[in-house]
């Protein structure tokens, strides 16, 4: 089956005061057409970076990108920038954390979304605001005719996201790029978000990247999941697969420090030290300094990602054992 | 059994809303209505629910950072509902607060040691105690000598953290409340501020307020848990009793609704309808009527009781018991 998103080695530098800063430094990543991807790590691994990478929306002249971004074949790093405005919105959009902040608060919502149809389809107004109408119930706000006159203050966060989900949708794109989009709700709206997320994958037939901290929410709705640390992909697999045997060290070290698996009162697994600034290219395995298991070619040289089973693969010399359960 | 550290009964706090045309009668947002609890010596009291359900507003009113509208708050068996200005400071020495975003809550020109210091000065310790007071906290939270000399933007989040909790114990305090502590934190830095928690608290035999909206950090470190709704306790019980047996609708939704590592747990999924509906006109019977899935129509007449269903188990649903 060929991948919908193929990234391969994608490395990110970014000019900031202090230096160049190695955001991302060879990222490997293959979204399959219909599929919810994971994408799961703590701050500052480079989930967002990855994202904004797809979409190339970082100023061009404080940072450097190489590496490929393939989007159904195309070259994305290759293509001129109004092509690249062509594709944001129509082929690939995408949802972010907070959406109260990306939304205009001044606009109705129907406005915003039927601008934002007329702008990438060329529809007339009246046509627009009859689809903006037809989004707003597809994403479950009712009675759409009377929300679509609401300003974004009038709604909560849990139906503002919806907006964003709706005017991501309207000109049913193939892949949804969805940065933390539950992360500023309650768990209760959450569900609800991610469902309608999994729903509209399943009808329309597109691809979600989904872009977590939260190893929960990637268990319940992702098909594949890649890990990342300190900009890199660290082991990419099967959701189901990955959580019950995660084979890198970092994953399963995360996985384990998640509270609610042990008794009440037990010590939770920590990881010590902490993630390593980005100041310089990376030489080694990043997680080798906090690794239990690290061992003297650990420092030397990065591990190249290996298929440890099944279409598994982990960036570590030394994979864990499957059988040992990841979540006790 | 003794006196409890800090007790609260019947405590309701509103606040008034300013009317926006003349004449226009006033409205009240009703943010704690009816809250009644206690804080035994050397336990953590856990507080859960969703945002705008009141629970931080009752830990501010407990430790009287806002005036309070009804009810008492005693606070080592002493009345201080209604204590004001003056009469408070001496209680403040007893009584800390650790805030969710700790850099926001140290000041970012200024030192660790010197921000730390200055709690100590406020409070008239001697400088030579307090000295010692603070490395022996740092090594406490293994943290080196030299943050002293630090200022915040040079420490993680995890790191500022554990500052804002040994700034919390400097004063050997009697009660802290602890407000969404480890939210802001990535789960493997938030792990190991909770174990620095059950370390901290065997070791002062701590008594704290841990309010949280996140139902397994709640049930990983509270003894006490009380599930709040629009201002109300819903549902109260020891966390084993709690968790083990959750009675209320509300608590049942929410716990299901938490995605979990268990690929089979969203199968048994409760998808609530709708939002939390505001605090401002509260509707006459239960508040979560509107969204439960399992609400009768004595539900909307009248406002359900927390009633003792057995274990001391509280629970404010008709259904119940």
């Amino acid at each position: 089956m060929d991948n919908l998103l193929e990234i391969q080695n994608l490395t990110v530098e970014l000019m900031s005061t202090r230096g160049i800063v190695y955001a991302l430094s060879g990222v490997d990543l293959a979204v399959r057409p219909g599929e919810i991807h994971g994408i799961v790590g703590e701050s500052g691994c480079g989930k967002s970076m990855t994202a904004k990478s797809i979409l190339r929306l970082h100023n061009p002249q404080r940072s450097r990108m190489r590496g490929s971004i393939r989007f159904e074949g195309r070259e994305l790093l290759d293509l001129s920038n109004r092509e690249m405005e062509k594709l944001r919105g129509t082929d690939i959009s995408m949802i972010f954390q907070d959406p109260m902040t990306s939304l205009n608060p001044i606009m109705t919502i129907g406005g915003q979304i039927a601008d934002m149809y007329r702008v990438h389809t060329g529809a007339g107004k009246a046509e627009a605001w009859e689809k903006a109408q037809e989004l707003l119930a597809k994403v479950g706000i009712e009675p759409a005719s009377k929300r679509c006159k609401q300003y974004p203050f009038e709604l909560s966060g849990g139906m503002q996201q919806r907006v964003m989900i709706a005017m991501a949708i309207a000109c049913s794109p193939k892949l949804l790029i969805a940065d933390e989009p539950t992360t500023a709700l309650d768990v209760t709206i959450q569900a609800q978000i991610l469902e309608l997320l999994q729903q509209l994958s399943a009808d329309m037939g597109m691809s979600i990247l989904l872009i977590t901290h939260n190893f929960g929410v990637v268990a319940e709705t992702c098909d594949r999941v890649s890990v990342m640390y300190a900009g890199k992909v660290v082991e990419t697999g099967d959701t189901r697969e990955l959580l019950q045997g995660a084979s890198h060290p970092y994953s399963r070290a995360l996985i384990r420090s998640i509270p609610g698996g042990g008794a009440k009162g037990s010590r939770l697994e920590t990881i010590p030290g902490s993630p390593p600034a980005l100041f310089e290219p990376p030489l080694s395995c990043m997680f080798a300094p906090r690794c239990p298991y690290a061992e003297e070619g650990c420092l030397k040289a990065y591990p190249a990602m290996a298929d440890c089973g099944g279409g598994h693969l982990a960036a570590c010399f030394k994979p864990l054992d499957k059988e040992v359960p990841a979540h006790v | 059994m003794s006196e409890p550290v800090i007790r609260a009964e019947h405590l309701v706090k509103e606040f008034p809303i300013a009317s926006k045309k003349l004449g226009e009668p006033k409205k009240v947002l009703h943010a704690v209505s009816d809250v009644s609890l206690s804080v035994p010596k050397g336990s953590i009291f856990g507080i859960v629910g969703e945002s705008g359900c009141g629970k931080s507003t009752l830990g501010r009113s407990l430790l009287r950072l806002e005036t309070i509208t009804g009810g008492k708050v005693y606070f080592q068996g002493q009345d201080i509902t209604d204590l004001s200005g003056k009469d408070l400071l001496p209680l403040r020495r007893n009584m800390q607060m650790i805030f969710q975003n700790p850099y926001a809550s140290f000041n970012p020109k200024q030192k660790i040691g010197s921000a730390l210091r200055e709690v100590a000065k406020v409070h008239k310790m001697p400088a030579d105690q307090a000295e010692e007071k603070i490395r022996n906290l740092l090594h406490e939270i293994n943290l080196p000598e030299d943050t002293l000399h630090r200022i915040p933007s040079e420490m993680s989040g995890g790191q500022l953290q554990r500052l804002a909790i040994a700034r919390a114990l400097l004063l050997d305090p009697a009660f802290i409340v602890a407000d969404e502590p480890v939210s802001a934190l990535d789960v493997s830095v938030q792990a190991q501020i909770l174990n620095l928690m059950m370390d901290l608290r065997e070791k002062f035999s701590l008594t704290m307020l841990f309010i949280s909206h996140e139902m397994t950090v709640v049930r990983h470190l509270c003894d006490q848990v009380a599930v709040m709704y629009l201002g109300t306790v819903v549902e109260q019980a020891e966390s084993e009793e709690l968790f083990n047996n959750l009675l209320h609708p509300y608590t049942q939704t929410l716990m299901s609704a938490i995605p979990t590592l268990d690929p089979e747990h969203k199968k048994q999924r409760i998808v609530l309808q709708g939002d939390l509906p505001s605090a401002i006109d509260v509707p006459p019977g239960c508040p979560f009527a509107d969204r439960c899935p399992k609400c009768q129509p004595q539900c909307r007449e009248s406002r359900p009781q927390l009633k003792d269903v057995g274990n001391n188990h509280l629970v404010a649903c008709h259904l119940v018991g």
